[in-house]
């Protein structure tokens, strides 16, 4: 069952998506088995690779997309939605 | 931005002599404690040392980038350091680091911050440019492949 899933999500955490926001993306990312890729629309990286991620420089406010694509799809993004609205558990 | 704007000579050291990860902090943190003024060896390894604890730095294919905010650093500060061989970062990818490229941070920089994160990790995602920095005998040969923008 495959499935496909696009949206635009915004940064919200101060500190944007440093490294350790990135790494506690891809972790997130990386418990499913789908493509997902996030950034800006001429520059889409695969959400599962740290480099990838931290390309994107993404600081507070940047609106990013979403797509994910494969095998429970919905779950997957409903994950790294959960962990970029949490503001990867940072205080701000 | 690009590498050279945060690298000097001074800052890059070809092959590091180490067995664990903890040594290769430690023995760096020293090394740039004595070019950078109001750097101390001591809290740095801390910083450096607490930050991994928080996740390892080690993004994968033998790559590091250890890095920390320090409250009296003026100005984003990187230095790379080559290691003799590799050793056990925890990194993401379970594979041994033997390139690490540190990086100091101002407390207050966090646009900036990020603009370094994404050059270097366009750089050192690109295999090309990582075989081009192990296969470098000496420091001014490792600046000199680090900072090459065609790469």
């Amino acid at each position: 069952m495959s499935e496909r899933i696009e949206s635009t999500i915004t940064i919200i955490n101060k500190l944007g998506l440093h490294a350790r926001a990135a790494a506690k993306l891809v972790n997130v990312a990386s418990k499913h088995a789908c493509d997902i890729e996030i950034g800006l629309p001429e520059r889409m990286v695969n959400a599962k690779s740290i480099m990838s991620v931290m390309l994107l420089a993404a600081s507070q406010g940047t609106e990013l997309t979403l797509r994910v694509q494969g095998e429970e799809a919905q779950q997957a993004h409903t994950d790294v939605c959960n962990i970029i609205n949490n503001r990867f558990d940072e205080d701000e | 931005m690009n590498i050279i704007d945060i690298l000097t000579p001074e800052h890059t050291y070809n092959s590091l002599i180490c067995n664990s990860k903890k040594r290769a902090l430690e023995a760096t943190s020293e090394w740039l404690a004595e070019t950078i003024p109001n750097v101390d060896a001591t809290a740095l390894f801390q910083a450096l040392i607490g930050r991994e604890k928080l996740g390892s730095t080690g993004f994968g294919d033998g790559i590091a980038l250890p890095h920390c905010r320090l409250e009296n650093c003026e100005q984003v500060t990187g230095a790379l350091v080559k290691l003799d061989k590799g050793v056990d970062f925890d990194a993401i990818d379970r594979q041994p680091v033997d390139i690490m490229f540190i990086l100091l941070v101002p407390k207050a920089a966090t646009n900036e911050h990020l603009q370094v994160l994404s050059t270097l990790a366009e750089q050192f995602g690109k295999q090309t440019f990582r075989e081009r920095l192990r296969a470098c005998q000496n420091n001014a040969e490792l600046f000199a492949a680090a900072t090459d923008t065609s790469l």
